[in-house]
């Protein structure tokens, strides 16, 4: 991807999000572009439902070929439609597990959706379903009815702070126990606990889905988490341009809350953030996303500047939550000790380089982790 | 019949009401909207609605019914006049136009 094309998706987006028109004039006489690799970008960070709008509304001169606009449509509405099956899921296991004298919280996709514009599309995967320690094996069984799964067996996977199981062909549902993100494992506890806290249902707000009330976090936890999701991901795999975006959006959606809530927010974060990443991180908001600096909290120039450059490149490559990196991949290639071992070990420290330039014990932890998986494995194995 | 049993018939005829067949979402794409079927109506109905922006205001109170509700073709009317700087008459036309061709689409009802 040129730095041209980079540009100008960076361009298409900050148009998206701000409700404005794209101008590429500025752009398209600098350096060699082509469509089909913005567009590649965007769908590589989960993107092309925010762009489509965007790109359709170009002058004729700046619109892609008549191919990639009828993709783009498309695109648009199957997601549109995956969209409106997900809604409908929810709507049927919240009101089973409502039913049921359960408390259901519903996470991450659908609510940060909520935060854009209502020409944007943003994709969300999975149904993420919270429910307290005490109420979660009921609710597992209550979803596993409604999934035509006999118990866990049938679901996809188990692990300690979620269950995973299909709804329908399209639709994927996770039971979270806990919430889990936290990208210091030394604050799993702590954060979790506070997280169980956060989510009791009265303090928790309604967000409406089909004419349904479905229960969502408060703001203090959304902004908190959003960014501790982010962290995590980042911390382990990686992350994509999508990730700062719906950061960007929650920052100045409350740019106007009260006092008392970044009172809260500053408190909370004080336990269970690392001032010195989200500060660097939060230089991607502002420097290619167009977030006014008062918007973001603990702004500080000199950190911020130090998201850009290989940082940002590496973000750029990274895809949505990393997924270009093909994690999996590289970690079956090392074990079966094929001969890209090398693009391995190179991907392994080259993540844990791009992690110290934000926080040297982030490095340290994923090494550690990377180490202790490792030796787990061969002692498995043997 | 007589002018006064014409007129009177006009005044209080029933109002003919319409709604669309399947439910469709629809998604600001540019300059115009797209419109895809919907829960049970993905099983019913393949493809997708193009309407530009202008066809898409016209009909908005139809589009944007909420599930079973019926809308006047009057309803459509007085929504157009409020939006667009033109004589009743015109946008009538229009509206009809539209409708027509969604009817026979098998689109409404």
């Amino acid at each position: 991807m040129t730095k041209c094309e980079q540009d100008i998706l960076f361009e298409l987006l900050r148009a998206a999000i701000w409700q404005r028109k794209a101008d590429l004039s500025a752009y398209a006489v600098q350096g060699e572009w082509k469509w089909k690799n913005i567009l590649k970008a965007a769908d590589m960070h989960g993107m092309i439902g925010v762009i489509a709008d965007v790109v359709m509304s170009l002058p004729d001169d700046f619109k892609p070929g008549m191919k990639s606009q009828a993709g783009l449509i498309q695109y648009v509405a199957a997601l549109t439609q995956a969209t409106y099956k997900n809604k409908e899921a929810t709507v049927v296991i919240f009101k089973a597990l409502q039913e049921k004298g359960l408390h259901p919280v519903l996470m991450k996709g659908p609510v940060i959706a909520a935060f854009y514009p209502e020409r944007v599309y943003r994709s969300s995967g999975d149904i993420d379903i919270y429910l307290t320690p005490s109420e979660y094996e009921e609710g597992c069984n209550i979803v596993n009815e409604l999934c035509g799964c006999k118990d866990k067996s049938e679901g996809i996977f188990e692990d300690r702070v979620h269950y995973h199981v299909s709804y329908s062909s399209s639709v994927e549902v996770e039971v979270h126990r806990r919430v889990g993100e936290t990208p210091d494992p030394e604050r799993f506890g702590s954060f979790n606990n506070w997280a169980d806290d956060m989510l009791k249902p009265e303090n928790c707000k309604a967000m409406d889905i089909l004419g349904y009330d479905i229960r969502i976090p408060s703001d203090c936890f959304t902004i908190i988490f959003n960014y501790q999701h982010l962290a995590k991901h980042f911390s382990s795999k990686g992350i994509g341009l999508r990730q700062f975006v719906d950061w960007a959006l929650i920052m100045h959606s409350y740019k106007d809350a009260p006092d008392e809530l970044w009172q809260q927010v500053k408190k909370d974060m004080s336990v269970h953030i690392r001032k010195k990443p989200w500060q660097i991180l939060q230089g991607i908001l502002v420097y290619q996303f167009g977030l006014p600096k008062e918007e973001c909290l603990y702004w500080d120039e000199k950190k911020a500047k130090k998201s850009q450059g290989e940082l940002l490149e590496y973000i750029i490559d990274s895809g949505n939550f990393g997924e270009n990196m093909s994690w999996s991949d590289i970690i079956k290639n090392m074990e079966r000790g094929s001969n890209r071992t090398f693009t391995a070990l190179k991907y392994l420290f080259g993540h844990t380089f791009m992690l110290s330039k934000v926080s040297v014990k982030w490095a340290y932890n994923y090494l550690s982790f990377i180490v202790r998986t490792g030796i787990e494995n061969k002692i498995k194995k043997q | 019949m007589g002018i006064d049993r014409y007129l009177y018939a006009i005044k209080h005829r029933k109002e003919t009401t319409m709604r669309l067949t399947h439910k469709l979402q629809f998604q600001a794409m540019g300059d115009q909207y797209v419109g895809v079927p919907v829960g049970e109506s993905t099983n019913k109905l393949e493809g997708m609605l193009q309407l530009n922006e202008t066809c898409y205001t016209l009909i908005s109170p139809l589009l944007n019914a909420k599930d079973g509700e019926d809308v006047t073709r009057k309803q459509l009317i007085d929504n157009a006049l409020e939006v667009y700087d033109a004589d009743e008459e015109t946008l009538a036309e229009y509206i009809d136009k539209i409708t027509n061709q969604l009817k026979e689409e098998g689109l409404l009802e």
